[in-house]
């Protein structure tokens, strides 16, 4: 870490990877990796304290014995690793990082896989902290083969991807830019201000949304199927609108970041305030029109329009958070969860009318008033 | 003409500008300053871009906080390095600008003409060059009936071939209408003809007339 070129390569590329990849840590670290170190099991009184305790570890211990356990776990190692290589490959071929092209390459190959080593274990820290304790764990009850191998294919997929990141600034000049238009058949579409995100998330970004809108919806059946006898009951049909707004988060994070490099000259734009929020309320209107129509149509008419205005206007609040909170994505997250089980609350009192009214302002006073401040 | 009241500008606290009271009668401007002295978050903040203390004041009724929208279609701003969405074309970036600033119909087409834009315009932006780029800036910050436009680094990356057109359209939008122009720059408007240019230093962290 002491060389500048091992400094520099983290400050831009692990950083860069975390601030990214925030939303699908947090949810591998909830899914995952809770269950992976203590999985609290309920209602143990008949077993022993050791008992208790091996049960607890069952998930860990599953990893270091059992075939599956560990094809699952090497699996999960080297899905991470490959994501990385993804995240590093694409990365390298910015315009802000061609330096390196012609100032990293003046060491020797050792010298950069060694810098590309570190850079690699700092993305890894999470499968190293899951490693290490599967090691642990995994010795401390006998098992030994397994657990001494991590550290070997942990090493070697860091080696792995360390070797490939020296390879891709040595071995190829910066590939000639792609000149097709990624846009081509929207060729004749009209391109209004409020709809530049739509038309990037369509150029560029097509796999976030489309796995924003997969989760968004797959968690809004879920809810509704889940309750049979109250799908046509306000306070789910709200939960509901509520669940497809707090999906939206990665999408509206990403939005704020286009609009803060993409979109700056729009800010000499002669449009009045009530007008930009006009833009950002059509511009979310069009985003979300797929939970839009399937609320519309599973519910009825009443209720499923209530469940659209909570979607929007939570939606609208969510994405005014961000002209305050800037790109600091980890607070943004807690202050959105725990926002959402405020909402959540409130909607199961049944004070779903007050909660868009509320949103739908306070979302239009954030924007009125920290937008400018940017 | 431009005012500005009791300006300030802080980076993280950190004092970037003051200017206590400064009025620019219309007039071709050129402003200097070294590196890191401010002068393109001046323009920015004139371009109501950036956030910033006082007051800024057009043509002595439009205040940039009170009549924001009036005030910014009057103020049109380049970039020194100009950043849009990849994907528009150059077309499609003057129709967003058109819209905006309310230009009049075929209003650009002299300019991408003389600046031998037209050829490319229908491209996406991601394949053009730097100089391409920013000759396509240029001509969005003279869409509309701009009372002040404002140039951040005009010269830079402009082929030789291009900086008398550029003059020749700041002479003409200041003769014709009277417009204020401020532009930044390192180096001097050599190459073609101006109108008298008066010159302004960014320096200690203030705006004073310069003096040899």
């Amino acid at each position: 870490m002491k060389r500048p070129l091992t400094r520099a390569l983290v400050k831009i590329l692990a950083t860069g990877f975390y601030r990214q990849h925030t939303g699908f840590l947090l949810t591998l670290l909830v899914l995952f990796f809770s269950s992976f170190f203590y999985t609290k099991v309920l209602n143990q009184t008949h077993l022993t304290p050791a008992q208790q305790q091996q049960t607890a570890l069952k998930l860990v211990l599953s990893s270091v014995s059992e075939p599956l356990g560990v094809f699952l776990l090497v699996g999960l190692f080297w899905l991470y690793t490959l994501k990385s290589r993804h995240y590093v490959a694409a990365r390298l071929q910015a315009a802000d990082v061609q330096f390196l092209r012609y100032s990293s390459t003046a060491l020797s190959w050792g010298r950069q896989v060694q810098s590309w080593s570190v850079v690699q274990l700092v993305i890894a820290i999470p499968l190293l902290i899951v490693g290490g304790y599967a090691l642990l764990i995994g010795m401390a009850y006998g098992y030994w083969l397994v657990p001494l191998l991590i550290p070997v294919y942990l090493l070697a997929l860091t080696y792995w991807n360390a070797a490939y990141y020296t390879h891709l600034l040595q071995a190829h000049p910066l590939a000639p830019a792609v000149t097709a238009n990624p846009l081509a058949w929207l060729r004749g579409w009209p391109k209004p201000l409020f709809s530049l995100f739509g038309y990037e998330l369509l150029a560029y970004q097509r796999v976030p949304y489309a796995v924003t809108k997969g989760s968004a919806l797959a968690s809004m059946v879920l809810l509704f199927y889940v309750f049979p006898d109250a799908q046509a009951d306000q306070r789910l049909l709200g939960l509901i609108g509520l669940t497809g707004a707090l999906a939206q988060v990665v999408l509206l994070y990403q939005a704020h970041a286009f609009e803060r490099s993409y979109l700056r000259f729009a800010r000499n734009f002669p449009y009045a305030g009530w007008q930009q929020y006009g833009q950002e309320v059509a511009l979310y209107s069009v985003l979300l029109l797929p939970e839009i129509v399937w609320l519309l149509i599973v519910s009825p008419f009443r209720e499923g329009l209530l469940a659209v205005g909570l979607l929007l206007s939570v939606t609208l609040f969510f994405r005014s958070l961000l002209y305050r909170l800037d790109q600091r994505m980890t607070p943004y997250l807690r202050l959105v969860f725990a926002l959402f089980m405020g909402f959540l609350f409130l909607d199961l009192f049944g004070l779903t009318h007050l909660l868009i009214m509320g949103n739908a302002v306070a979302a239009g006073v954030f924007f009125y008033r920290y937008r400018e401040q940017e | 003409m431009l005012q500005l009241q009791q300006f300030r500008k802080t980076y993280q606290r950190r004092l970037v500008l003051h200017i206590e009271d400064f009025t620019l009668p219309p007039a071709v401007y050129w402003l200097r300053g070294s590196n890191g002295s401010g002068k393109s978050t001046l323009l920015k903040s004139l371009a109501g871009i950036i956030p910033y203390q006082g007051d800024i004041i057009l043509e002595g009724r439009w205040n940039l906080r009170q009549h924001a929208v009036a005030y910014r279609s009057a103020v049109n701003f380049a970039e020194a390095e100009p950043i849009f969405p990849t994907f528009l074309t150059g077309v499609e970036l003057i129709r967003l600008f058109k819209a905006a600033k309310k230009a009049p119909a075929h209003q650009e087409a002299f300019y991408l003409e003389s600046m031998q834009l037209s050829a490319y315009v229908h491209e996406p932006v991601h394949t053009y060059s730097s100089g391409m780029l920013k000759k396509l800036a240029l001509v969005l910050a003279f869409l509309g009936q701009p009372r002040c436009i404002l140039l951040d680094e005009p010269l830079t990356t402009l082929d030789a071939e291009s900086l008398p057109i550029l003059y020749a359209w700041i002479t003409q939008q200041h003769q014709q209408h009277g417009t204020l122009f401020l532009l930044s720059s390192h180096q001097a408007f050599a190459g073609g003809t101006l109108p008298p240019v008066q010159e302004l230093l960014v320096a200690q962290q203030t705006l004073q007339h310069y003096r040899a």
